[in-house]
């Protein structure tokens, strides 16, 4: 009784101790060696091109690879200068511009001479192409005029 | 006599729990590190054939030597070190050029290389609308990539913009070949560009 079991499941044992020592004394070894064996292929192959001319080319392509990210997330701001001044009516007076590329807000303060031209105004910002919002903050009557404040957020 | 059934139940109940422990702790965590090495030796085959390689490499460098003119405008727009003084210099002729006067200058910190270095500029200039206006175009312009992070422009006269520039501070602890393989790119794909175009015009 039990002889038979016994036998198997000491085979089973010595199996699975064969299959781990196979894998990590044979077979991972020797895989690691032929990657070492190609990265030291690779920088001989390499190290047969002058030195010099080696870390120029490393940097030649360290330029074309963030010149590509810079252009691909470049913007004119100054377009979007002149559409604000396309879009201005005449009798506005803008005394102040401020813009942030990161929020892509550009707050104008200035006078309009009534309400009534300001919420024109505020009506045509709302029907320029990229301007994502047209926001009044400030609206107030004054001897000069209605000093305002409008905020344009610019979508993508 | 009654004790060998006993022992040889023991034993076996050894054998069997002895496997399960070395095949789930040992044997199976052995055979996924092959399967991730087996995996990184077959791509790392497929591009690295001596001979294949040896002719890529080979393309690589002819294709270097052959794009100096490009090269000099790519270092123009991008150069290989900070160089402040040549950017206080550009935004001096054009402040110059559209009747403004540059109050004060600062840059920021530079980044650490790989990374792309960005040099802050903050500029207080006196001058009307027309000006700051020409001024952020030709910044936009400029051969070297600038851009423009924020300004002020006030009726007063008295304006700040905020430009970032950038270059490539180097290599920093990337050897030639990691970098290269790090950060390829076929050249075509910036030169053909049609914004890099104009602003190598």
């Amino acid at each position: 009784m039990f002889n038979r079991p016994l036998f198997l499941s000491a085979v089973l044992f010595f199996l699975v101790l064969a299959f781990y020592a196979a894998f990590r004394f044979f077979a991972n070894p020797e895989i690691e060696r032929k990657i070492v064996g190609y990265e030291e292929e690779k920088i001989r192959l390499f190290s047969k091109f002058p030195e010099e001319e080696q870390s120029k080319l490393a940097n030649f392509y360290l330029q074309l690879n963030y010149l590509n990210d810079l252009l691909n997330g470049r913007e004119e701001i100054s377009s979007m200068l002149e559409t604000v001044e396309k879009n201005t009516r005449e009798e506005i007076i803008l005394e102040s511009l401020e813009f942030n590329a990161e929020t892509k807000i550009l707050i104008l303060s200035g006078v309009a001479p009534s309400q009534d031209i300001l919420s024109r105004q505020v009506e045509v910002f709302r029907y320029v192409k990229n301007i994502k919002n047209v926001s009044l903050e400030k609206a107030d009557e004054s001897k000069k005029g209605v000093i305002f404040k409008i905020i344009l957020s610019y979508g993508p | 006599m009654a004790h060998k059934p006993v022992l040889k139940f023991l034993a076996i109940a050894g054998f069997l729990s002895a496997s399960a422990i070395i095949h789930s702790g040992l044997g199976l965590p052995a055979y996924k590190e092959y399967k991730i090495l087996n995996e990184k030796n077959l791509e790392i085959a497929g591009r690295t054939d001596p001979e294949l390689l040896a002719s890529q490499l080979g393309v690589l460098f002819a294709e270097y030597r052959g794009s100096f003119p490009v090269q000099d405008f790519i270092s123009s727009a991008l150069p290989l070190n900070d160089d402040t003084a040549s950017i206080f210099q550009y935004l001096k002729n054009a402040a110059d050029g559209s009747n403004l006067q540059i109050e004060s200058f600062g840059t920021g910190k530079p980044a650490q290389p790989p990374a792309l270095g960005k040099i802050t500029i903050e500029t207080r200039l006196k001058g009307g609308y027309e000006g700051v206006k020409n001024l952020i175009r030709l910044i936009e312009n400029s051969i070297r990539l600038s851009s423009v992070k924020s300004f002020q422009i006030r009726k007063s006269g008295s304006s700040s913009i905020i430009i970032e520039t950038y270059y490539v501070g180097g290599l920093g602890d990337l050897s030639p070949l990691d970098a290269i393989e790090k950060f390829k790119i076929n050249p075509a794909e910036i030169l053909n560009r049609e914004d890099f175009r104009v602003l190598s015009q």
